[in-house]
């Protein structure tokens, strides 16, 4: 039986194979071919689209905008599930919006109690991840002196590093979504798969997809409302052990585009994955902490490095869901520190990028 | 006592067709000397099989059979010259089966049965796959191309189909430095900088508190 299931897809792949166009042509009736040859001649002259965009990219991008500004400016309230590696969380969710700031709550609902609250984020503030799923276009902007070579954002930025698909309808918390697939143009990030709401623009459904396509994390509401007034009581948190949210490590970008740096800086990456660049640096006055933190627009992870007496570990790796952590040593003249590199990445690109660590 | 732990969070991963090269070996090594860790190994297959209700209608355990009945010829037979030759060479047999039974298990967990093993560099695939499920009617999981249904499935409901492995959080240590710190210290410091991860996560991607779904909790 197991030979069978794999003879069959040998047999699927063998077929995926075959030009594109081909396909293409052999799957609609013969009497559109000649509108499907009209219709791709009309595709690839416009600027976005690849050889096989097949969707309307500019739609694509429009819906990826107006949930990057739904996430931000709704209300909303309600019961998520997250689930990785067969574990499944329900999480409460309250977002409210007073005087242009953010209030939000989160409690995770089984297991032990979790309790978090962020407050403050101004609507005004925007970041390089906003400002990439935007599709803005910000010349001369923060990524000038990026290691990734980029010195301006303009629009499709995204698409350079991801092929996006509008993927048809489906039914999230009783809503209507549209399906947006996210699929990687290289190995070094994950995809995705979205499921935003049609009539908001809300991300309702979110699944992360690794290699070999794997499923790793799954978050989908079950229940939500929203554009009703938030409670303030339920944006107040109950649990004296909840965690305050920190912006810290999270500046706004100023009217010029840039990512202000007001601490000097002690280190520097000389390697990063095409498309991603420096989106946030903090340097705690207590620790030493250093932070710095880079996105693409949907993916984002983070580099610490840590004085050595903070902890003597030696290099490690470590997974749990979708976040890796690889954690690794390098010596600056007689110091020795700790770095670790955090995220929804590939453990190879984690390792790249702290292998790539330097001092300024 | 660290290092049993270990070694059966490998034996897990290699149940769950995660362990790597290193570990597969390590595992085979260990398991080939160390009769907990053969049992270990034996029950969780016994349970996947349950789980898959695959499980036979009567278990039986040639490895302990094999290793009586050596046992018990040597008995009756006394130390002769052939036996001499004859136990260690069985002892070797039972090595060498449990190798085997090992191995076999290896194959299986370590593909997920919907991956044929010469599937192109992933992005392509992945790319070919979208191209080939462009027909919308089909459900997203499958749209995107996952395996489904991996050789073990984890999970209360018999709905689910996709590629999970039991939920595990994994260390591994490349380079020891012995005694300096205490797994404790490092799983702290982990889920310190894992946290502040989500928040930096949380401001940077437009997925409002979705990050903190991931918040580490003191069971993972």
């Amino acid at each position: 039986m197991f030979e069978l299931r794999e003879e069959q897809f040998l047999q699927l792949f063998s077929k995926l194979r075959q030009p594109f166009k081909l396909r293409l042509l052999f799957s609609l009736k013969l009497l559109y071919k000649h509108l499907t040859v009209l219709f791709f001649i009309l595709m690839t002259a416009t600027p976005f689209s690849p050889s096989f965009a097949i969707d309307d990219l500019s739609s694509v991008t429009n819906l990826l905008k107006q949930m990057a500004e739904a996430n931000r400016q709704l209300s909303y309230q309600g019961i998520f599930s997250y689930e990785h590696g067969g574990a499944l969380k329900t999480v409460k969710v309250f977002h409210s919006v007073r005087d242009g700031q953010e209030f939000e709550r989160i409690i995770h609902l089984n297991g032990p109690e979790r309790e978090v609250v962020r407050r403050g984020n101004n609507l005004n503030c925007q970041r390089l991840g906003d400002a990439i799923l935007r599709g803005e276009s910000l010349k001369g902007s923060s990524l000038r002196g990026a290691p990734s070579g980029l010195s301006e954002l303009s629009r499709g930025y995204l698409e350079s590093h991801y092929s996006l698909y509008m993927k048809g309808e489906d039914r999230v918390a009783g809503r209507d979504i549209t399906v947006v697939h996210v699929v990687p143009k290289d190995e070094f990030r994950y995809g995705y798969v979205l499921g935003i709401d049609k009539e908001t623009g809300l991300l309702l459904q979110s699944m992360l997809i690794g290699s070999k396509k794997r499923v790793l994390e799954r978050f989908q509401f079950v229940d939500v409302t929203i554009g009703t007034l938030v409670d303030d009581m339920a944006l107040e948190p109950t649990n004296q052990d909840h965690h305050l949210a920190s912006l810290d490590a999270s500046p706004c970008l100023n009217e010029k585009g840039i990512l202000p740096v007001n601490s000097k800086r002690h280190w520097k990456v000389t390697w990063l994955p095409p498309g991603f660049a420096l989106s946030g640096y903090h340097i705690s006055p207590e620790t030493k902490r250093e932070t710095l933190v880079f996105t693409d627009g949907l993916t984002v992870f983070s580099v610490f490095v840590d004085p050595d007496e903070v902890i003597k570990v030696p290099d490690m790796q470590a997974e749990r869901g979708a976040t890796v952590a690889f954690l690794s040593r390098i010596r600056n003249g007689n110091e020795e520190h700790v770095i670790c590199v955090v995220g929804e990445i590939p453990i190879e690109t984690a390792k790249k990028v702290a292998q790539s660590l330097a001092p300024i | 006592m660290s290092n049993n732990t270990q070694i059966k969070e490998s034996l897990s991963a290699l149940m769950d067709g995660q362990a790597d090269e290193l570990e597969v070996r390590r595992v085979l090594k260990e398991v080939s000397e160390n009769d907990e860790l053969r049992d270990t190994w034996r029950r969780h297959q016994l349970a996947a099989a349950a789980m898959r209700r695959e499980l036979p209608e009567q278990v039986v355990d040639y490895s302990s059979a094999i290793h009586a009945a050596l046992e018990n010829e040597e008995a009756l037979g006394g130390p002769s010259a052939f036996s001499r030759v004859a136990k260690p060479l069985g002892r070797f047999a039972v090595a060498a089966s449990v190798a085997v039974i090992a191995l076999v298990g290896v194959q299986q967990y370590n593909k997920p049965a919907g991956t044929p093993e010469n599937t192109p560099a992933t992005i392509a695939s992945v790319d070919n796959v979208q191209v080939d499920f462009s027909t919308p009617q089909l459900r997203t999981s499958a749209e995107f191309g996952i395996p489904q249904v991996t050789a073990r499935t984890v999970s209360a409901t018999n709905g689910s189909q996709q590629g999970y492995s039991a939920p595990r959080s994994v260390i591994q240590v490349t380079e020891v430095t012995p005694d300096k710190v205490t797994r404790e210290q490092v799983q702290a410091y982990l889920n310190e900088l894992m946290l502040q991860h989500t928040e930096n996560a949380a401001s940077n991607t437009n997925q409002g508190m979705l990050p903190f779904a991931r918040m580490p909790t003191d069971q993972d």
